[in-house]
Formats: C-alpha cells, sequence, structure tokens
C-alpha cells in the first residue's frame, strides 16, 4: 500500500483528503508537526508527499527543499496561488505537481497515481494501482481495457461507453443526472453535446443487447439515467 | 537666452548709467581729458561689459535653457548632474535636488503604502480559498445530497470573483507582467473552455470551437485566456433557453487575425452598447440576470489597450452577441496567417 503524507495546516481539508485517499486504497498520513516536517518525513518514509504552501513557522517551498535533500520521492504541492511565479518557484524548489485550491478528489487521486507510476513504474503496482475490476451483479466490468463480461461472452466499449457505464454501477441504484453524466464523459480536448450524450446511451444499450441484456438502463425523465438490474445475476456466476 | 538677457538687463542698464554718470563727472573735473575720446572710453567700457556677459552666458546658458522650459520630473535630473558656475544657479540646483529627493522618498512611501494594501489584500483573498476548498471537498463528499449542484455552483462563482480580485491588483504592476509571443490559438480555447466547463455543462450550453490547429497569434498567452474566460463566462450568463452553443472561431478582419466569442444570448440593449467597457457599469442585462460585476468587460478592455488588441462589440437584442478580438499583424506573414476561412 502506497503511503501518502499530507502536510496540510487545515485540519478538514487534510482530513478529507485522507478520508478519500483511503477510500481509493492509499494510506494517507495526516501531521500537524510542522515546525519539523522533515522528522515526520523520515518516520513515515512516504511514497508521495502533499505538500501546503502556505505553512505556519516555514513554508512549504522550504520543506520541499529538504525533503529533496534526503529523498526523490514525488512532491505534490498544494496551494491557493494561481501566479505563473508560485509554480515555478515549487518547480525549482524540486516539487514534481502543482494542485491550486479549491480543487477536485478526483484531480488528487489522478495526479498521485501518475506520480506514484512515474517514481515506482508499472511493475512495483500496489493496490490501488492493480487494474480495476468491478464485479456488478454477474458481470465483470474492466474500466481501464474497456471490456465488459457477463456469463461466457465479453464486449469491448469505448471509453466514453465506460465512462457511463462505471458511473452508473457507481451509483446503483440511484439515478445519474445528465449533469453529473456530462461532467464525466467532458474532457479537454472534446465536448459533449446532448446528442452526443444521448448517442452514447444508445450505443451502450446496443452493447448491453450483444451480452443478452435488455432494458438494463432505464431512462429517469427530467433526471438522467440508473440502471435496472434486468437480467439474472444469479445464473451467470 | 531670452532669459538670460532678462535676468541681466538691470545690470546692463545699471551699468551703462554708471558709464554716463562717471562721463559727467570726469568731463566736470577736466572736460579736456575726455572730450574727444568719448566714443573710445565707451567700447573700452562696453567691452569690459561684453566679456563679462559672454563669460556669464558661456557658464551658465544649459541651466537658463533648461529653466526657460522646465517639463517633467526626468529633465529635473538632466539639470541636477549639469554643472553650474554661478551662486544663484548652484543656490537653486541645491534647493531643487532637495525637492527632489523629498519628492521621491514621498513616493516611494505611496508606492510602498500602496503595495502594502495590495499585498494584504492578496492574502486575504488566498486565505479565503482554504475555507473555500473545505466548503468544496464538503459538498463533493455529499453530492448526491439536496443542492449539492447548487452549492457547487456557488463555490464556483465565489472562486471565480476571488480571482477576479487577484487578477484586478495584478492588472496594476501589469506593465512588467507580460510577455507578448506568439500563442496558439485551439489549446488556449479549449482551456478556457475547460475552465468554465462546470458553468457550461449546469447552463446546458454547448461550447463549439472552430479555429484551425495552426493559428496563432501575437499576445501574451496567461492574459488573454484570461480575456477569453472573461468573455466565454460573459456569453454563458446571458444565454437562456435550451440548444444553445457558444462559438470561439478565428477569423480574417481586414489583415488582422481575429478572435472572435459569439453567442445566441439575449443580446445588449444599443443604448447600453456604448458603455459596457466602462468600470462598474452593468447595464439592463445586469440588472435583470443581477450576477454582473461591472468589472469583466472592464478589465478586457484594459487587458487588450496594454496588449495592443481591438476589441470589438456586436450585438443583437434577442439574437446574440459578438465580441471579437483583433490582433496586431506579425511581421511573420505566417504567424498570424488564418487557414481554411
Amino acid at each position: 500500500m502506497h503511503r501518502v503524507l499530507i502536510v496540510e495546516d487545515d485540519k478538514r481539508i487534510a482530513e478529507r483528503i485522507a478520508a478519500h485517499l483511503e477510500k481509493y486504497g492509499y494510506q494517507p498520513v495526516v501531521t500537524d508537526r510542522f515546525e519539523a516536517v522533515d522528522e515526520v518525513f523520515e518516520q513515515v518514509m512516504p511514497h508521495v508527499v502533499m505538500l501546503d504552501v502556505n505553512l505556519p513557522r516555514y513554508d512549504g517551498y522550504y520543506w520541499c527543499k529538504k525533503i529533496r535533500r534526503m529523498s526523490s520521492c514525488p512532491i505534490l504541492f498544494i496551494s491557493a496561488r494561481t501566479g505563473e511565479v508560485d509554480q515555478v518557484m515549487a518547480i525549482e524548489c524540486g516539487a514534481d505537481d502543482f494542485i491550486t485550491k479549491p480543487f477536485y478528489y478526483d484531480v488528487v487521486v489522478a495526479k498521485i497515481k501518475s506520480q506514484i507510476r512515474r517514481a515506482y513504474g508499472e511493475l512495483s503496482r500496489g493496490s490501488a494501482d492493480a487494474e480495476r475490476e468491478v464485479h456488478f451483479y454477474g458481470l465483470t466490468f474492466y474500466p481501464e481495457r474497456p471490456e465488459l463480461h457477463y456469463g461466457k461472452r465479453s464486449v469491448s466499449l469505448m471509453k466514453k461507453e465506460a465512462d457511463l457505464l462505471d458511473l452508473l454501477i457507481s451509483k446503483y441504484p440511484r439515478t445519474v443526472s445528465r449533469e453529473k453524466i456530462f461532467e464525466r464523459m467532458w474532457d479537454d480536448r472534446e465536448f459533449i453535446s446532448e446528442n452526443t450524450l444521448n448517442v452514447n446511451v444508445a450505443r451502450l444499450r446496443r452493447k448491453l443487447a450483444q451480452l443478452g441484456i435488455e432494458n438494463a438502463i432505464e431512462t429517469v425523465k427530467g433526471m438522467g439515467y440508473r440502471l435496472h438490474v434486468s437480467w439474472n445475476g444469479g445464473d451467470a456466476e | 537666452m531670452r532669459l538670460f538677457i532678462r535676468e541681466h538687463t538691470s545690470f546692463i542698464v545699471l551699468y551703462l548709467l554708471q558709464f554716463f554718470y562717471l562721463y559727467a563727472t570726469f568731463r566736470w573735473l577736466d572736460a579736456g581729458m575726455v572730450e574727444g575720446n568719448l566714443a573710445y572710453l565707451f567700447l573700452v567700457s562696453l567691452f569690459l561689459l561684453a566679456v563679462f556677459l559672454a563669460f556669464r552666458y558661456a557658464a551658465g546658458h544649459g541651466g537658463y535653457r533648461w529653466l526657460s522650459r522646465i517639463s517633467g520630473w526626468k529633465d529635473a535630473k538632466i539639470f541636477l548632474q549639469m554643472d553650474a558656475s554661478s551662486p544663484l544657479l548652484r543656490a537653486f540646483k541645491d534647493g531643487l535636488a532637495r525637492q527632489y529627493r523629498l519628492m521621491q522618498e514621498e513616493r516611494e512611501k505611496s508606492v510602498q503604502e500602496m503595495q502594502e494594501r495590495i499585498d494584504f489584500m492578496n492574502r486575504f483573498v488566498h486565505l479565503m480559498k482554504t475555507p473555500l476548498s473545505a466548503l468544496h471537498l464538503i459538498v463533493q463528499d455529499r453530492e448526491d445530497a439536496d443542492g449539492a449542484a447548487e452549492m457547487r455552483m456557488e463555490i464556483h462563482r465565489m472562486e471565480y470573483l476571488l480571482n477576479m480580485i487577484l487578477t484586478l491588483s495584478r492588472l496594476s504592476s501589469f506593465r512588467h507582467d507580460f510577455r507578448i509571443q506568439s500563442v496558439p490559438l485551439r489549446p488556449l480555447a479549449h482551456e478556457a473552455i475547460g475552465e468554465l466547463k462546470h458553468h457550461f455543462i449546469h447552463r446546458r450550453i454547448y461550447p463549439v470551437v472552430d479555429i484551425p490547429p495552426d493559428a496563432r497569434v501575437l499576445s501574451d498567452r496567461k492574459w488573454l485566456k484570461f480575456v477569453l474566460t472573461q468573455l466565454l463566462a460573459n456569453a454563458i450568463r446571458y444565454t437562456e433557453g435550451e440548444n444553445k452553443s457558444i462559438r470561439v472561431h478565428a477569423e480574417t478582419q481586414g489583415s488582422r487575425t481575429a478572435l472572435v466569442v459569439e453567442d445566441e444570448g439575449v443580446g445588449i440593449p444599443p443604448q447600453d452598447l456604448p458603455r459596457i467597457f466602462d468600470m462598474y457599469f452593468t447595464g439592463a442585462n445586469g440588472r435583470k440576470f443581477g450576477e454582473s460585476t461591472g468589472i469583466g468587460l472592464y478589465l478586457v478592455r484594459k487587458i487588450c489597450d496594454h496588449l495592443d488588441h481591438d476589441v470589438s462589440v456586436e450585438s443583437a437584442p434577442g439574437a446574440g452577441t459578438k465580441v471579437s478580438i483583433r490582433f496586431p499583424v506579425s511581421d511573420s506573414p505566417g504567424d498570424t496567417r488564418v487557414t481554411n476561412l
């Protein structure tokens, strides 16, 4: 399990990040010893450090340089400062990446994940980095390939269809709003129109039909979509 | 020269009076001695006057010329570095130097005070971002709860306003903070839209980017992105209804490349159009939608002025608004060319 040291002087933020990282299979360590971050680092020997820029006594840059002298472990800065200068300063102190406040959990997890992969390689996969495998009423879903298996049959999915399915499964049995789906599917290069969303829902329905599953995605009028376990999950196990 | 003559007029008059007084005195004492030599005596005495004046002029003419045309404070420095031989000029110079020093000190003090106030404000804005981030995380932990989406929108608005304050204060040191380079337009547009992703999705507005991949302009990347984000935020704010889109495209206007943001929103009433770039002006739309700060477009105009970009607005109420930013023509023709339009 990868240890993540969180050095953030706002307790509520630190604890929330920690709780979230735990869910994703990391082992977060929150410290409040801001006068001896280097000692804490030596005790914990984390795989990744998350460091706030504004700390009591010494700032994050100071500790970043100190840690750099001991270790090449990835350091992520968290800061409210959005200026170019601040980011350049962080990089010059030896930081690997920069997250600006306010931030999304997804961004934090993605950045930690990529830092761990870069620093420790694909081979050193911890539990957090193993291929995700989602079991859902007899379906086996591999979001990273992406593929969906049911019984002896399987279909491969497109990235956006996989995102959609992942979201629907994670929220089951609740309805997922269209807005939520948009946010998940929208990326930097491609913006999602209402039409694209409809097309992806239709395609996912067709692929489920190829597995012999009909009517699994219900349209909830005026809200969004919901999974409905229309297949016999027990039989397929 | 004129100042020099005026300065010395009384002296010349005195000198001449003195000459006639002496002449009269000598004549009264011994008429024979001066009778035939008047012109000669006059010349000798005038020669001394001329030498004196010439010397004075040569020594001080720079100072005199400067004194008759005092302009900016920068010139004061030139004056202070000049040699001055006359005691009056020297005294004046010393006095001026003292004044100049005092003024410099005063100015430095006020610049420092201003900087302190800006730093203070920046510090607080950054401090405010911490509770805001905490709030943001709390909402993410309860994203299925009632009103979570609305709360998140409000958090985004607050963040947007805080960043606006930071930008406003940074604008005062703008001159030191921009770098003109060749900026590729398409990635910039994608980034600006990405920053407003949640706003687009929440309002169900679809962004369309129609910029050729090789389109580049001369600008400052960071500030241009800020300008574009502002324009997009406005376009989103004033678009109502379903299935509307906002188009960001590049076009050639005259010989110049323009970046255009076009919406299908409510448009701007013609009577408001001339004033939309004024500070704190919100207009009819601002009153109706109630989210206007009256600062966004002011900043847009200000930044565009600094960057030497022309910004213009066309709008038809009910049909939409089109904002164009025209960039300066670059020296290398390949740089700003927009193809396939």
